[in-house]
């Protein structure tokens, strides 16, 4: 660092590069954890800004943020505030499932996120755009990072946050010009820095609808959707939630707007072969979708609000980087937008991001100590998976400082867990996102459990106040004393008839836990058998209750299922263990390790390609090489 | 497929085949749990005691199955560090299989894999660490002879079978995951009940797998043919001419065999064992009760059976399965002018009048059995049917599911668990396998 001739600031413990929803997580739990932070941003006024749809949560982005939100993170409470439209999505089918979604109000929620900055103590500020990290020689510990403007800031960890602006390039039909996003310069220098420290970087794409005016949109020809009449908060601390609800507006492509597309496919940068990097296939552009499903004649557009009586709307499902003309005129062609108006067209964006199988668990990288990535730089997409990621790194980056043992949520535990658990062990070749098909544990892991699954780590971690967690421990009392009465209170088979369910006649008796099982049984239904305190119990927690009843034999079989997997799953392999030189590995899976040097034997047996009998040669040669060492 | 060495496993410890006496072990947390439903006298079980008894259990067959020695040894002081259970039986390669058949059903008991013992005495520190890389070898060349031989076992139909089964589940667990991953699109989603049927398509295919098994293993040990008859009636003599050399003691005294004594020979691309058994009647002497007992046995086990009468002996006083194939044969026909009516052979074993029919009944036999199979396929590995009985009872789950409306949430955890058990024979499906057929099969993405 001293062969740098800036001007040497100021030290801090954790410097986080980045202010978008990765980086105020992982720069607000540093300084709640009392470590003298440093968030630096290129736009102090963009911290927390949407750059896509003004949505947050989803189908599994949503368990994601009540996860967030039991440990202590940000991203829930600021969605309750600003949210204009909150719905629970998939309520027709199993609670697993469910997932609570809201539209946002962009402004006012990066508004938020900017005076929550502004005031958390040992926070600060500062404007500027990182263009290198520095490390101690021989280049394997992190010692700070320089800005733009010559100064260098020291620090114990780095967390670099980038998002979509390393060498971000933005395509809009044939044109394409550097930048993070519309109307914000790209971020350079950080990844050279970086790969001069030996780090693998890779491109990837994704892209952005066109904003248009509301004032141009003939809305008589469109259907209308709203949020849930009596909507649920993400935050466990949200009190006396009752938020706006804001419509938004659905209408449809049809074979002309297909027509204008395909006609004039060969400018868009995507089939051009301009654009390099690979873009998510569960996010195509309104071009991949009718080109790769030409036998759909139709696809649903919707119209979101961007904030409260916003000018300004956002045209979900049209993702484009066509010449702003050919988006204009294809739009045009849909009932209620013949006449629109853009704000702004659509547009791809292509940027780098660094495989994550270069991260440890705890999001630091294996080569550099003290350095941590989160968010969009490691090849995720989606707000949410970068506010999680960027929560742990943070977490973790302050445990690094204080030189405790990282936080790692196993695979059965959290979302988060399989989020970091993917990217560590898998090779990304697409921005990644959230699935709940990705969960082995879904049933378990589900949005209205969250804070019973983890509340108490956040307590435990010191991201969570004494109170919320008081509270939290109190339902879980509830529940435990609710469901041991269900358990041992039975019903007569015949007697079904009066609580006006259908009498089968396979058993005698009931209990009331086994006739919650039953599809559509509820806790209303068994309410004259119950005692008077359950009338107290309030509904969110008697749903719980009743879903926990609906899923305990699957989720008992689940739970065999991780208590059978090997006790060595958090069986430590020591690093640089040359994987070429075990003969008695399978050569793909020595490549494999040799590439990814998992930390665990438990991620070892993750990585696709080593199998059952490669892990178990892989143990006994650890275990000759532990008592080696300690012989 | 993940690693899994916290549960229990059990494997015939012995060398394969029949010997004197067959060791099976049963190591893990829940190896005395397997024992207790089995065994006469499970609460004399005490660390470090041989305890004999006999095994009883409905899945092993009406009456005593055998008797048994017991030996349970306490973890950590086991050879594999965990609590395991030694059971000797007497050596049949039949009753060795049925047992340790009869102990993986329980759910808490797997099949131990290729070196599993070795690595868990290993890990244990019940091994030298001098002898690290022999086991390291041990698994590895152990797993490498396993995938050859099941590649080999895969390279047929029975890999194009089981990856249909697959590909039929992975297309419902598409559909369903499709369902609940990208409800809020615009996707006509199929409803949950017609998943039913290709469900159950795989489920039926899966028990006519498993049946197959019994040929399958007679593929590979022989077809088991008993010759059965009524003392004296030339059972030995008969015999000893197929298999062309005096194998048996053949004497003209009734009873001379008592116990049962069998030897393989290659018939048509086929090993057949024969097996001369004692005669049935009211035994007398002791040695005599056990010999009938062991032929019934053999009855039981029988592919087929080769029934012999003669003019000078009792008709047959045991009752045949009425399902039993059987070849009828008349012998000393030479001593008879006038034979009675309605037997498959007329043979003299002397003349060897006969012999050749009677070869071309047992080979048109053993083409019958061998045609058997699903869509030509038949099952001969313990481990692959281990997995399709897994595999059918969690199926059989699924059904229960659909069945009872409990949303597809559910069904998908059954499938899952189905495909995890299938990936034992024809390799995972991970859930990338699954999302990749819903983005080339469905528009989604808003």
């Amino acid at each position: 660092m001293s062969e740098n001739s800036a001007v040497s600031r100021e030290t801090y413990d954790i410097i986080v590069v980045g202010g978008g929803h990765a980086g105020i997580e992982a720069a607000l739990a540093a300084s709640r954890l009392q470590k003298r932070t440093l968030l630096i941003t290129m736009k102090i006024d963009a911290l927390g800004r949407a750059s896509c749809n003004p949505a947050i949560g989803g189908l599994a982005k949503g368990h994601l943020v009540r996860e967030i939100d039991a440990l202590g993170g940000e991203m829930a409470r600021a969605t309750d505030a600003t949210g204009i439209q909150f719905k629970m999505l998939n309520r027709s089918k199993g609670r697993a499932v469910w997932s609570p979604r809201a539209q946002i109000d962009k402004h006012a929620y990066s508004a938020y996120m900017k005076v929550v900055c502004e005031e958390q103590p040992g926070l600060s500020l500062y404007e500027d755009e990182a263009v290198a990290v520095l490390t101690d020689p021989p280049e394997t510990k992190i010692v700070g990072v320089e800005t733009r403007d010559g100064t260098v800031f020291s620090c114990v960890a780095l967390v670099l946050t980038n998002g979509t602006f390393l060498n971000g390039l933005i395509h809009i039909g044939d044109k394409s010009f550097s930048a993070g996003r519309i109307g914000e310069s790209a971020s350079i220098g950080i990844t050279e820095s970086l790969v001069k420290l030996g780090f693998d970087t890779g491109r990837l794409k994704t892209g952005t609808p066109p904003r248009i005016k509301r004032s141009s949109v003939d809305f008589s020809k469109t259907t209308i959707q709203e949020g849930d009449e009596t909507p649920e908060p993400f935050s466990f601390t949200t009190k006396d939630f009752n938020p706006p609800n804001e419509a938004c507006y659905i209408t449809k492509t049809n074979p002309t707007t297909h027509d204008i597309i395909q006609g004039a496919i060969e400018f868009s940068p995507l089939f051009s072969g301009k654009i390099q990097g690979v873009g998510p296939r569960y996010c195509p552009s309104i071009e991949d979708k009718v080109v790769r499903f030409s036998e759909k004649s139709s696809h649903q557009l919707f119209l979101e609000p961007e904030w409260t009586d916003a000018e300004q709307l956002y045209v979900n499902g049209f993702s484009s980087s066509l010449p702003e003309e050919v988006q204009l005129a294809s739009l045009r062609s849909v009932p209620g937008l013949e006449k629109v108006e853009f704000i702004r067209p659509g547009y791809a964006i292509e940027y780098d991001f660094f495989p994550p199988s270069q991260l440890k668990a705890s999001l630091e990288t294996k080569r550099v100590s003290g350095l941590f990535f989160a968010g969009q730089i490691n090849g995720t997409s989606g707000y949410e998976e970068a506010a999680g990621q960027g929560l742990m790194a943070g977490i973790n980056a302050s445990l690094r400082v204080d030189g405790k043992d990282p936080f790692i949520l196993k695979r059965s535990e959290a979302y988060l867990g399989v989020l970091v658990d993917d990217l560590i062990t898998k090779d990304t070749d697409e921005p990644y996102r959230m699935f709940t098909s990705r969960a082995e544990h879904r049933l378990l892991l589900r949005y209205d459990n969250a804070h019973f699954r983890l509340s108490q780590k956040g307590f435990g971690l010191g991201l969570v106040s004494s109170d919320t967690y008081q509270a939290v421990a109190e339902d879980m009392a509830t529940t435990e004393k609710a469901e041991a009465f269900l358990e041992k209170t039975y019903i007569r088979a015949v007697d079904l008839e009066s609580l006006g369910l259908e009498q089968t006649t396979s058993k005698d008796s009931y209990s009331l836990a086994n006739l919650l099982r039953m599809p559509r049984v509820e806790v209303e239904h068994l309410k004259p058998l119950l005692p008077d305190w359950f009338s107290s119990i309030k509904p969110s927690l008697l749903s719980l209750i009743a879903t926990n009843s609906k899923y305990r034999g699957y989720i008992e079989r689940e739970q065999l299922q991780v208590e059978r997997l090997s006790r060595h799953q958090n069986t430590a392999i020591p690093p640089q263990i040359d994987y070429m030189s075990i003969q008695a590995i399978s050569v793909e899976a020595r490549q494999k390790l040799q590439r990814i040097q998992p930390e665990t034997i438990g991620q070892a047996s993750r990585i696709s390609g080593v199998s059952p009998a490669d892990v178990s040669v892989l143990l006994i040669i650890i275990k000759k090489i532990v008592s080696r060492e300690t012989s | 497929m993940q690693l899994t060495d916290n549960d229990t496993i059990a494997a015939i410890s012995t060398p394969p085949g029949s010997g004197g006496i067959a060791v099976l072990r049963v190591s893990g947390p829940d190896a005395l749990a397997a024992i207790h439903p089995l065994f006469s006298t499970p609460e004399k079980l005490a660390p470090r005691q041989a305890v004999f008894g006999h095994l009883t259990h409905p899945d092993l067959g009406e009456g005593i199955f055998d008797d048994c020695v017991v030996t349970f040894f306490k973890g950590p002081n086991s050879v594999t560090g965990e609590d395991l259970v030694e059971i000797s039986i007497h050596g049949g390669a039949y009753l060795q299989h049925k047992l340790l058949d009869v102990l993986v059903l329980s759910p808490s008991v797997r099949l131990a894999g290729a070196g599993e013992f070795t690595l868990r005495s290993f890990l244990n520190g019940k091994i030298d660490l001098s002898r690290a890389e022999a086991v390291a070898d041990l698994i590895h060349a152990r797993d490498a002879a396993a995938h050859k031989n099941a590649r080999q076992q895969l390279s047929g139909g029975l890999k194009a079978l089981v990856e249909s089964f697959a590909e039929r589940l992975r297309h419902i667990l598409v559909i369903i995951e499709a369902e609940l991953d990208f409800s809020d699109q615009e996707i006509n989603f199929t409803p949950t009940e017609k998943l039913l049927t290709p469900v159950l398509g795989v489920k039926a295919k899966t028990r006519d797998l498993i049946e197959t098994y019994f040929y399958g293993k007679r593929l590979e040990d022989g077809f088991r043919v008993p010759i059965i008859g009524s003392p004296n009636s030339g059972k030995s003599s008969l015999f000893n001419l197929l298999l062309g050399q005096d194998r048996a003691i053949v004497t003209n005294q009734a009873g001379t065999t008592r116990d049962t004594i069998e030897k393989g020979f290659i018939f048509a691309d086929h090993t057949v064992v024969l097996v001369d058994t004692a005669g049935i009647r009211e035994a007398g002497v002791q040695a005599e009760i056990s010999g009938v007992g062991r032929s019934k046995d053999e009855i039981s086990r029988a592919d087929f059976i080769i029934q012999v009468s003669a003019p000078d002996t009792e008709p047959l006083s045991l009752e045949l399965p009425e399902d039993l194939e059987t070849i009828d044969v008349y012998n000393k026909i030479d001593m008879d002018k006038t034979p009675p009516e309605g037997y498959d052979i007329y043979l003299s074993c002397n003349t060897r009048q006969g012999l050749d029919e009677l070869k071309k009944m047992i080979y048109s036999h053993v083409v019958n059995i061998s045609n058997a199979g699903v869509d030509g396929v038949i099952i001969s590995s313990e481990r692959h049917k281990d997995a399709l009985r897994r595999f059918y009872t969690q199926l059989e789950a699924c059904e229960r599911a659909v069945l009872d409306a409990l949303g597809p949430e559910y069904i998908a955890s059954d499938i899952r668990l189905a495909l995890d058990v299938l990936g034992e024979i024809t390799g995972e499906t991970t859930p990338d396998d699954i999302l990749n057929q819903i983005f080339a099969g469905f528009c989604v993405g808003k």
